[in-house]
């Protein structure tokens, strides 16, 4: 390392290293040496069970089918919120980062209630014979709902700083506005969209507390994989708990990789 | 108070090619002394490790021949003009000012007498209560080399202080600069790859290419006996020929003359002077240049066959 | 009768490029164009909108009494006291921590930088359950310091330290990040100039660094409590959810709406949700201070 002559080196890296080892590194360790004490076929049954198993396909499936939903609505809101002005605009601009601030629980809350088979929005859409709270479509919904910003709050920026030189250059060249759109400004935008992706699911995959309250929560039809290790652990099935949440983690430090890696391709490169 | 480098190496990757290598050279008191070269030449590393912003690799600095290499920035008494100014965007012209009066615990009142006289002395007396913000580029400029000023540095250091600015500004400020040296006669160490403002402000020239020293010496030496092409070339865009004759262009007379070998294969008016260029019997090509006044006299076209003439004086050799 | 090319007339009376920018910063026709901001406020209005005024509908659904009697029950009281002393220990840690971190990491170069910028952040990738679990299989009773913990008498878990801890893990995050590429895009510049010009370490710092990330460490502040009051999973797996002690406001929510108070669970989460305006209202107006 060189040596810098601004001041605090040691006393930033004190103060981080000391917070990271005590409040991060210790705790996750921890999990990481209870692994040890499991033995592989006990992990492989806790981890391969039936109901284990439906709840990785209700996690992993719910968290995928959010994360494409907001790709598509996130890209939208990204586009009207930077390309239009329309009255209300800067409320909406506000309102996009209302799922980071809101506590998961309210959300859950609310959501359930609305589409409840009395609530607002269940009682019309039962008839139909669409049910939606305490199914697979609600956790669908919840998990749209926390995962929101991502997109937005990814693409936007890009989309901002986009050089209009570009479109106007495919303008000139005869390009109709949908090709200029899909050959030179989604192209330029898709490494962001793909990073608002993996951060909306990864953080779908991880949500608990909105899917407590509209799931249901029934084994084997609506039960997420971090019920299931709050169920283990109740039930002092420490094994059974850390097993599963051991296979969280590597999905998502694998997601963590792939985000580091989307957004390194993301970013400009500078000579 | 003169700044002397002695064999200063710096490198930037431990291993890899230093952006300063081997330098040395003193900057004599009380005179402006330019450190010159093309981008990347290593000058603004150079002039960072003076301030103590970098440390070197090997050799020293010595300020009043005293090493500098122990004593810490706060304490080394220079006073930096940074590149992009730096200012203090969050403060106003007054407490930009005040700074480094303040941060040594100077008195309140002190500090305000000297913020007001330096506030006249950049004429920027009505605009004290602004941010940076509210700035021209030239108004910037001045309260930056007034922020370095305030402490009363040993040394002043500028890293390359005209350098975003509009050429009219640049000249204003060229001048007030000079101006400015005169009354406080500090040691100066400037920073800048236009040979034109090395010229017009300093009284030393230190050339640089490659991170190493090609020339120290007066503006008149670098440009009448530069040491080598590179320098030659770099300084006054000189013509260097075949032989190894160094000729500036404004140095080539041309006489009209049908029988010559040599011809005008260009031509362009700039303002009030004519640039030319003419192909040698050799088939080297040379640059010109001359009034517009003499251009009409002989009535000089493209394509006319001219006699060449390189006057003595300036021209001269050198050992490659 | 007119040629095609008449229509071109204007071209040459206005400024080329001006035109051709102003005809692509509108190209999409009228229709598309209403078609798309429609397509995206009604999503904005179902997704987000509705919940909004929901909560507050039905807080209020059956009467202002009933309101006010659910926010001042004994138990609605010990868990909005619980979750501000969290709060009040966990913001000023993480403002502490997320600045000296966002500061190592955008002042310096050196080995194993990277890994710590990751680990800085990893805590926004682990789901808050295995957070939660983290630190039962590490402090509870059966954990790998529970008998240590035990025998100086120490309670960590299913108590409000283990929530402070697990609130610290989750929120970890959020100032540096907020702090972090603000100082980076800002260059080292001003900070040498302090030092030139004599300010010491500590004066740089104050004088010259803080003043200028000042609004990006506020967003910091805000999001950081506005999830530390709000943290469900993690704080649910250790709080062991005993009624009046470690109930913090979320995990009161859920008590009541599994008694079916919904009333009770929605004057409760009313008063989260107005935390949550009240963070959106702090972030918007910074970054209308900042542009």
């Amino acid at each position: 390392m060189k040596k810098s002559v601004l001041p605090g080196f040691g006393l930033s890296l004190g103060v981080t290293g000391l917070a990271l080892t005590l409040v991060v590194l210790l705790p996750l360790s921890g999990l990481l040496l209870e692994t040890f004490t499991l033995t592989w076929p006990g992990f492989w049954s806790a981890v391969s069970e039936p109901r284990a198993v439906a709840s990785y396909r209700l996690s992993f499936g719910a968290a995928f089918a959010s994360a494409v939903i907001n790709g598509f609505f996130g890209l939208l809101l990204a586009w009207v919120l930077v390309r239009y002005r329309f009255p209300g605009r800067a409320i909406v601009d506000a309102l996009v980062d209302l799922p980071f601030a809101l506590p998961t629980a309210v959300a859950g809350l609310t959501l359930t209630a609305l589409y409840a088979k009395n609530g607002l929005l269940g009682q019309h859409l039962e008839p139909l014979g669409i049910f939606v709270a305490f199914t697979p479509v609600g956790v669908v919904i919840a998990l749209t709902f926390v995962g929101l910003p991502f997109v937005v709050r990814t693409v936007q920026p890009v989309l901002e700083s986009l050089d209009p030189s570009l479109e106007e250059a495919a303008a000139v060249l005869g390009a109709s506005r949908w090709q200029t759109f899909r050959r030179v400004i989604f192209p330029s935008l898709f490494p962001a969209l793909l990073t608002g992706i993996t951060l909306s699911f990864a953080r779908a995959v991880g949500e608990y507390g909105s899917i407590v309250f509209i799931s249901g929560n029934m084994p084997m039809r609506t039960e997420i994989t971090p019920l299931l290790i709050v169920t283990r652990l109740e039930q002092y099935d420490y094994a059974g708990a850390t097993a599963l949440a051991i296979v969280m983690l590597a999905v998502s430090f694998a997601l963590l990789f792939t985000i580091n890696v989307l957004q390194r391709w993301s970013q400009p490169r500078h000579a | 108070m003169s700044v002397e480098v002695q064999n200063l190496t710096r490198r930037f990757t431990s291993g890899g090619t230093p952006a300063v290598r081997g330098v040395s050279f003193v900057a004599p008191g009380g005179a402006i002394t330019s450190l010159l070269g093309p981008s990347g030449a290593g000058k603004s590393t150079l002039l960072r490790t003076i301030a103590g912003l970098e440390s070197p690799d090997e050799g020293r600095v010595l300020i009043e021949g005293k090493d500098c290499s122990n004593i810490r920035i706060q304490e080394r008494g220079v006073g930096l003009v940074f590149q992009g100014y730096a200012l203090f965007e969050h403060m106003t012209v007054r407490e930009n000012l005040a700074f480094g009066l303040d941060v040594r615990g100077h008195p309140k009142a002190q500090t305000k007498a000297r913020v007001d006289e330096l506030l006249e002395l950049i004429q920027l007396r009505e605009l004290g209560a602004r941010k940076p913000s509210q700035l021209s580029g030239g108004q910037r400029q001045r309260v930056a080399f007034a922020r370095a000023l305030a402490p009363r540095p040993r040394v002043l250091l500028l890293d390359e202080p005209f350098g975003a600015l509009d050429t009219q500004v640049r000249m204003e400020l060229r001048e007030w600069l000079v101006r400015l040296h005169e009354k406080t006669q500090l040691t100066t160490v400037l920073v800048t790859h236009d040979q034109e403002e090395a010229f017009e402000v300093s009284d030393h020239v230190v050339v640089l290419f490659g991170g190493q020293v090609a020339q120290v010496g007066t503006p008149d030496e670098t440009y009448d006996r530069p040491v080598n092409r590179q320098v030659a070339e770099f300084i006054g865009g000189a013509n260097v020929l075949a032989s190894g004759t160094v000729v500036r262009p404004h140095d080539v007379q041309l006489k009209k003359s049908s029988e010559s070998p040599s011809k005008i294969t260009a031509l362009r008016r700039v303002g009030g002077y004519v640039k030319l260029t003419v192909q040698l019997a050799s088939g080297e090509r040379i640059n010109a240049e001359m009034s517009q006044t003499e251009a009409i006299a002989q009535a000089l076209s493209e394509g006319d066959r001219v006699e060449v003439l390189f006057p003595a004086p300036s021209a001269n050799e050198f050992i490659t | 009768m007119r040629s095609p090319l008449s229509l071109e007339v204007p071209l040459q009376s206005r400024h080329l490029s001006a035109l051709v920018r102003h005809r692509l910063a509108f190209d999409e026709s009228v229709w598309v164009r209403r078609a798309l901001i429609g397509l995206a406020l009604s999503f904005v209005g179902l997704f987000l909108v509705l919940p909004l005024v929901t909560v507050f509908a039905r807080a209020l659904g059956e009467g202002p009494a009933r309101y006010f009697h659910a926010l001042t029950s004994r138990e609605a009281l010990a868990a909005i006291r619980l979750t501000l002393f969290t709060a009040a220990i966990v913001v000023p840690v993480n403002l502490v921590v997320g600045v000296a971190a966002a500061w190592l990491i955008a002042k310096f170069r050196f080995p194993g930088r990277s890994l710590l910028l990751t680990l800085v952040d990893l805590p926004f990738s682990v789901s808050p359950v295995i957070a939660g679990l983290a630190f039962v299989l590490l402090l509870g009773r059966s954990g790998l310091l529970g008998p240590w913990l035990q025998s100086i008498d120490v309670q960590v878990i299913f108590s409000t330290p283990g929530i402070v801890l697990a609130t610290l893990f989750v929120t970890f995050p959020f100032v540096a990040r907020e702090v972090l590429p603000l100082m980076q895009s800002q260059g080292n510049d001003q900070e040498e100039a302090a030092l030139t010009l004599g300010a010491s370490g500590f004066q740089t710092f104050f004088r010259v660094t803080l003043p200028r990330v000042k609004w990006a460490l506020l967003s910091g502040v805000v999001l950081c409590n506005a999830r530390a009051m709000g943290e469900f999973g993690a704080v649910s797996v250790v709080s062991g959810h005993i009624r009046g002690v470690t109930n913090t406001v979320p995990l009161h929510v859920e008590i009541l709406y599994n008694e079916y108070d919904s009333t009770g669970a929605f004057a409760v989460a009313s008063l989260l949700t107005l935390l949550a305006v009240v963070t959106l209202l702090v972030k918007k107006f910074v970054e209308w201070r900042t542009e």
